[in-house]
């Protein structure tokens, strides 16, 4: 049974090899592995790069026929989403088959938002600009950009946005809206008892009922910034929920602890998510009261190997058209119309890139109180 | 396997120095594979992004914080705990399916390595649905039972994490003591029994002091195995507030901005740790020929007759497989056939295929599994020849030196599987190989992280080779290649192939460097779990660590009965 071939053992000498070369002539010592074009300014005050070169017969939120010309030549853009795998697939198809006739293909890169911008950047210091768009959660996004990877554009296609959902230099457009509410278990919390407000959970009633997202800094953020205004009252009031709440890691995980009834009621949870598990008969409802809505959306990597392309795509996801596909993933589009105002809550509180410096001070106290 | 013997085998066409030129190939790739990613997490814990030069201010403000000794007090109860649970286990195991008649032992061999091959994730996930709170089936099932108010067993505790780890390593045990119980000489009990031992005695004065080398390697691996491990501390530890070093430096690195130099100055202390135990088996195994139990002699292990105790062993193994193997897999396909988990039978009236449906439409699943495959087969294959070799040197040589290749190829076991993803990310920036986000990255790291299992499988069962048999290949004139081949590789033929399983097993259910490494096209399968897992998709994930599970069982099953024919034809 055994067979021996004299001639085996070229795996182990291929990588000897591969190592060995690439280790001769260029040992560097790694602490001036550093980053090589560092960014100097920890401010985004990157000029918009895109002289307002628009031609006047481009129709309103079209990008300019030079843009597209340069996009087809580079014929592909590269995505990093931390949209779910199922939803950047749709993504990624619909504008793939939307963009056939400029030639332009798409490779999509999906991770989770920590996850995707923590590779991202590392790249980046390596002088590796593997992405052309990176879209994500617009806290995640705010360190990219804060970095100076992120260029400033202004996609035409935002022109109609409202100036809370765009930067002014362009270095961050809103694609989606992220609702993140209270939840609760419906076999075990009549509608009547249910939660209508984020202060609601500090009540003693619900101690060792109530769930908790681990790491959900940025309810505490909107509810400090937007509903307070008051960043020591926003902390008393975690601190008084906290008492009662188990810390759970992961929204769609402590999602579904909440249905299978671990909690009755579970601060942090994604209202899209919690419209599909209930669309899916699974008992469970959430509060439309308050949320607190999360701006998430593309920015345009500076050094992109594909830059117009990038403008190619970001202009098409937030048109009308790449917002309907946003809207029937059931998620919140944030174009102006787009989205189902049924699944946006009465009062919202934005947090976003805006509140991106005042996240800090929120995560250490969150830190300290859910120990 | 015909091809991992192809692998494994180290003949090169009649050069005339192959005697010097594999073995030192080999040390030279060992040196890049673990000197290389070392030197990068030191000097990455010694700089502070923005600071010029070296600094020890991440080791002043790491170990200064009274945190990292909880951390480092919860680190070694857990390990001690599961090294506990799975060498007691994995031994009992071992003993009872290699070495006695126990009924249906061939069926149990098989079903005992199950688990094995379960990721982390899954068995995790699994005891999360079998024990947690009140969603747990076994609480539930409890509270039915005798009327309990309260949920009796808590997944999310100090003690849950050791009993979903231990549990989860004890094949591991059950692995590298069916190796070293197949190598050993049976002679020796014979002559105890002959001499009128009872089989308790047997056991205890000659069985068990013969195996003390594998004994104390897998007790270390298990320690360290426990000190690094991931997927626990992340899905059971920090929701239960039990922080360990692996889960700090996931934290570390999760929060903005990263910190590498915290991460980097408490994965240089898991290395201390680590490097300890590895000073510490060193003096175990010093005295090596005191455990010489294989020589020239040709032998037949011997069954172990167990008269009416046969019964209760079969309890044992009974209970074992339901705890380990039925259970979570049970639990797992209950909820892959719901649309939502309710721990309730009423949820039977809504099974669902949707899941599966889920996941072979999935865009990144047959591209995942095809890239699983083939880095687990390159990996186990790559670090079983290297560590084979290394194991040689290490063992029958005097060459100055060896006792560092000794700790180089094993140092990677202390370093996280996230860590050392880092570290390769760095290692890259300096040196401009083409291979970020391609399996070739991927292959390094896994032959990296699994080379000390290997080491410790080889050089274990090396230590119980006599040199006896090389030396009459050598006095015969036969080249170090011959030798090798000839000899070494068909004795060493069972701990190579139990290594080569684990290592392939380990490599597709590998998560937390593959987490950080991976591109688009380089995606695999523990990836498309552990994102689906992330995207809310539980059901799905279960789903496909059904499917997983059962294709991992063909190929192991395969493998093993492939081998074992093999085995004994070579052995």
């Amino acid at each position: 049974m055994r067979t021996r071939r004299t001639s085996t053992v070229p795996v182990l000498l291929a990588v000897v090899a591969l190592l060995a070369a690439s280790c001769g002539g260029t040992a560097q010592p790694a602490a001036t592995s550093a980053p090589t074009a560092a960014p100097t300014s920890a401010a985004p005050t990157a000029a918009p790069t895109t002289a307002p070169t628009a031609a006047p017969t481009v129709a309103a939120g079209e990008l300019d026929a030079d843009t597209i010309a340069k996009a087809k030549t580079e014929g592909t853009v590269v995505l990093y989403t931390s949209l779910s795998s199922s939803d950047s697939k749709k993504v990624g198809d619909t504008f793939a088959a939307s963009a056939k006739a400029y030639g332009l293909k798409i490779t999509v890169n999906r991770k989770s938002s920590e996850s995707l911008v923590t590779q991202f950047m590392t790249e980046a210091k390596a002088g590796k600009v593997l992405a052309d768009v990176l879209e994500t959660g617009g806290i995640d996004l705010f360190q990219a950009i804060k970095a100076g990877y992120v260029e400033g554009w202004k996609a035409p296609a935002a022109s109609a946005f409202p100036a809370d959902l765009k930067d002014a230099n362009g270095v961050w457009h809103a694609a989606r809206l992220g609702v993140e509410t209270i939840a609760w278990n419906t076999t075990a919390v009549k509608a009547a008892d249910a939660p209508k407000s984020f202060e609601d959970l500090a009540d003693p009633k619900w101690k060792g009922k109530c769930l908790i997202e681990a790491n959900d800094v940025e309810v505490l953020l909107g509810l400090g910034e937007r509903k307070y205004k008051d960043q020591a009252k926003a902390q008393d009031l975690l601190t008084r929920t906290m008492a009662n709440c188990t810390p759970s890691d992961g929204h769609t995980e402590t999602l579904d602890k909440l249905i299978a009834g671990q909690g009755a009621v579970f601060w942090g949870a994604h209202a899209h998510s919690t419209e599909q598990k209930k669309a899916a008969g699974a008992p469970v409802d959430y509060m439309t009261t308050e949320g607190v809505v999360t701006i998430d959306g593309p920015g345009l990597v500076k050094g992109a190997a594909h830059p117009n392309a990038a403008k190619v795509f970001i202009n098409w996801y937030l048109s009308a058209e790449g917002q309907k596909v946003l809207a029937d993933l059931f998620r919140v589009p944030a174009r102006p119309g787009a989205a189902n105002e049924k699944l946006l809550p009465k009062t919202i509180y934005y947090t976003g890139p805006t509140l991106a410096e005042k996240f800090p001070a929120y995560q250490e106290f969150w830190k300290k109180t859910a120990k | 396997m015909a091809t991992a013997a192809r692998g494994a085998s180290f003949a090169l066409p009649a050069l005339p120095r192959s005697g010097v030129l594999i073995p030192a190939m080999a040390a030279i790739l060992l040196l890049l594979l673990t000197v290389l990613p070392i030197s990068m997490l030191i000097l990455g814990s010694l700089q502070v992004e923005g600071r010029e030069g070296l600094t020890l201010a991440n080791y002043a403000s790491v170990y200064s914080d009274p945190r990292t000794y909880q951390l480092l007090s919860n680190s070694f109860l857990y390990a001690l705990g599961t090294a506990t649970i799975a060498l007691s286990l994995g031994t009992a195991l071992a003993y009872i399916v290699e070495r006695t008649n126990v009924p249906f032992r061939r069926a149990f061999f098989a079903v005992t390595l199950v688990p094995l091959i379960v990721p982390g994730i899954v068995s995790t996930i699994a005891w999360v649905y079998l024990a947690s709170g009140k969603i747990g089936v076994i609480n539930k099932a409890f509270m039915a039972l005798f009327g309990l108010a309260d949920p009796p067993f808590e997944i999310y505790s100090l003690l849950g994490m050791i009993w979903a780890e231990g549990l989860h390593l004890s094949p591991l045990v059950f692995l590298v003591m069916v190796g070293a119980m197949r190598a050993m000489d049976p002679s020796l009990e014979e002559a105890a029994v002959t001499s009128g031992a009872r089989p308790l005695r047997t056991l205890r004065s000659v069985t068990l002091p013969i195996l003390t080398p594998a004994l104390a390697s897998g007790a270390l691996i298990m320690f360290i195995r426990g000190l690094e491990s991931f997927e626990v501390p992340a899905l059971i530890g920090i929701p239960a507030r039990v922080p360990v070093f692996t889960s700090e430096i996931y934290e570390a690195l999760r929060r903005y901005p990263q910190d590498y130099g915290s991460a980097g100055a408490l994965g240089v202390g898991l290395l201390a740790i680590s490097a300890v135990g590895v000073w510490w088996y060193g003096r175990l195994t010093r005295r090596a020929e005191r455990f010489v139990t294989i020589t020239g002699k040709g032998y037949r292990p011997r069954m172990i007759d167990l008269g009416s105790w046969r019964w209760p062993a079969l309890a044992f193994l009974t209970l074992y497989l339901l705890v380990v193997v039925v259970m979570p897999f049970l639990v797992l396909l209950f909820v892959s056939l719901l649309p939502f988990y309710i721990p309730s039978l009423d949820m039977l009236q809504r099974l669902t295929l949707q899941n599966y449906v889920t996941v072979l439409e999935h865009p990144d699943t047959l591209l995942a599994a095809r890239n699983s495959l083939l880095l687990a087969f390159s990996s186990a294959t790559i670090a079983m020849a290297l560590t084979a070799v290394i194991a040689w040197i290490v063992v029958r040589t005097r060459l100055p030196g060896r006792r560092i290749l000794d700790l180089l190829a094993f140092l990677p076991i202390g370093i996280p599987g996230l860590v050392l993803a880092v570290a390769l990310i760095f290692e890259l920036i300096s040196f401009p190989i083409p291979i970020y986000g391609t399996l070739i990255i991927l292959v390094i790291a896994y032959v990296t992280r699994y080379m000390p299992y290997g080491m410790r499988t080889n050089s274990a069962a090396m230590l119980q080779l006599h040199r006896e048999l090389e030396e009459a290949a050598a006095a015969s004139g036969a080249s170090w290649g011959t030798t090798f081949r000839k000899i070494v590789v068909p004795l060493l033929w069972p701990s190579l192939v139990a290594g080569w399983i684990y290592v392939f097993v380990v490599s597709v259910r590998e998560l937390s460097s593959s987490v950080l490494l991976i591109s688009h096209d380089s995606i695999v399968v523990s990836f498309v779990i552990f994102d689906l897992q992330v995207s809310g998709q539980s059901n799905a994930v279960a789903a496909l660590s059904v499917l997983l599970v059962l294709s991992l069982v063909v190929v192991v099953g395969l493998t093993q009965r492939v081998s074992s024919r093999i085995g004994v034809k070579g052995g």
